[in-house]
């Protein structure tokens, strides 16, 4: 997708694996399972988890992956 | 800490009058061996079969395959912290009836795509008995007690398999305690005595890390694993290797029977080979720990460290091989375990399992970390498939079931029992032309 031109961003939890293949924008998931939430959290609190990692990603849609913060 | 295996040799398995274990012929009374299990108020009947090796019968779906196996009597607890109270396995002699197994049948609720709604995360497994699927399997030539346990409707599906897993260690103790007081075929000692003998100087020390669980899964309140725990928020633990093979870890509910049963806990193939090479004085056999695979970064970072910390300051080891859990996750903590390792100056040689059903070994490798080069690619026989050889007995959890396995073409390999397993007892290589 990359390559036709279209930023991508990977939200997961194997940050391991998008660092192995070569993702360039890898932004971390809660978990494998709830990968933007958190089932053991109230929903009010699981809400602001899944509005951060949401923005993380819009972020590094945003960002040059040449200049990105590691 | 010493186990003795008291081995008996079993060439004939039968339904008779009375439980006994005569030379090598087994009889078992059913009827008392049903009341028994009957004891667990959550199962409203039990049907209990024998089958053989070359017997034209498909079984499933299969919850988990046990070997036989009973402590002499005052030596020690069978499967400890799910049978009895929490005390040491690992100590003293168990008998086996070698040649046996008990496979439990998991009815699951009727429906689904497979006639059967699946427990967690579980492929659905099935144990043939006759035919090139059962050659191509470990379990293909055992004598099996079918435990095909059937709880009360209200009962809880976390209950019902509580129920099962239950189930298959009161009837592998069960089976096993005929041999109490007879004199076995052969007996096999192990320990690690000696380990710090001068005549080991400069021999290699070599440990062992496996996985007991996958928390992608999840894991039941009441789920048994390692000393009847369900592992939630288990850091890696350092273990002494009789522990594993006498009855501390039991398959976890998600893959059992799918590239892991509790029978190769019990018969763990990479523990028992470093046992041999551990007596042929080719290494020095340093220790074993169970881990868990994570389902969150911090946690798989923790436990990989900790695994690794446990290897080389605890064990001193110089080499570790590392196993995974059932799945693809599972390959992200053994990676970095021995990406760990190997920079911590413990050389690792890990086992990983190829999914891919396209044959190509860019598919195969799920990770590829710099340094950690010795990797073994056990097949989970996802490209493997065989015609469904004809049979006239099926036996299943429920009628749906029944029906589908009675009516099935062909067998896939991911299916069959016995035929992959995650802790390298498998008769199948991956190789690329």
């Amino acid at each position: 997708m990359e390559k036709a031109g279209i930023p991508v961003a990977q939200v997961t939890a194997m940050t391991a694996v998008a660092k192995a293949v070569g993702s360039n924008r890898i932004v971390r998931g809660q978990g494998i399972v709830n990968l933007l939430g958190d089932s053991d959290l109230p929903p009010e609190e699981e809400r602001e988890i899944r509005k951060r990692i949401v923005r993380k990603a819009l972020e590094a849609l945003a960002t040059d992956p040449a200049r990105s913060d590691p | 800490m010493t186990l003795t295996l008291a081995n008996h040799p079993i060439t004939e398995f039968f339904a008779g009058p009375k439980t006994l274990l005569d030379g090598s012929r087994l009889q078992v009374d059913l009827e008392e061996l049903r009341r028994y299990l009957l004891e667990d108020q959550r199962l409203e009947s039990v049907a209990l079969e024998i089958v053989s090796p070359g017997d034209p019968c498909r079984v499933g779906y299969v919850f988990d395959i046990v070997e036989p196996r009973a402590k002499e009597t005052g030596a020690g607890p069978d499967f400890p912290g799910i049978l009895t109270p929490i005390a040491s396995a690992g100590q003293g002699t168990t008998h086996v009836l070698r040649g046996t197994a008990v496979a439990v049948v998991d009815g699951g609720q009727p429906g689904g795509e497979r006639g059967y709604t699946s427990r967690r995360g579980g492929g659905a497994k099935i144990l043939e008995m006759s035919g090139p699927p059962s050659q191509a399997s470990s379990f293909g030539n055992l004598r099996h007690l079918v435990v095909v346990p059937h709880p009360h409707p209200e009962v809880a599906r976390h209950s019902v398999l509580n129920a099962l897993r239950l189930a298959s260690v009161k009837a592998s103790v069960y089976l096993a305690r005929t041999a109490q007081g007879k004199t076995p075929g052969s007996t096999q000692v192990f320990d690690l005595n000696g380990a710090g003998e001068d005549g080991r100087k400069g021999l290699p020390r070599v440990a062992y890390i496996g996985q007991v669980h996958g928390h992608q899964h999840g894991t039941e309140v009441d789920e048994h694993i390692l000393y009847g725990g369900n592992t939630r928020g288990m850091l890696p633990v350092p273990l002494h290797p009789n522990e594993w093979l006498d009855g501390a870890v039991v398959v976890s509910y998600s893959w059992g029977a799918r590239g892991l049963d509790t029978y190769f806990h019990q018969n763990h193939p990479i523990i028992l080979d470093l046992y041999r090479l551990h007596e042929a004085k080719e290494i020095t056999f340093a220790g074993v720990v169970a881990t868990t695979s994570s389902g969150q970064l911090d946690e798989l970072n923790r436990n990989c460290m900790v695994a690794a910390q446990i290897v080389k300051h605890t064990f001193k080891a110089d080499g570790v091989i590392i196993t995974k859990y059932a799945g693809g996750a599972p390959h992200s903590d053994m990676f970095e375990t021995a990406r760990l390792c190997e920079d911590l100056g413990v050389k690792t040689a890990i086992m990983v399992s190829d999914t891919a059903p396209d044959r190509r070994a860019e598919s195969a490798a799920l990770m590829n970390i710099p340094g950690v080069d010795a990797v073994v690619n056990v097949s989970e026989a996802a490209d493997i498939s065989w015609p469904a050889p004809a049979v006239e007995t099926v036996i299943a959890g429920n009628p749906e079931v029944e029906t589908l396995l009675a009516n099935l073409t062909e067998l896939p390999g991911v299916s069959v029992c016995g035929v992959t397993n995650n802790q390298g007892a498998s008769r199948l290589q991956s190789i690329m032309y």
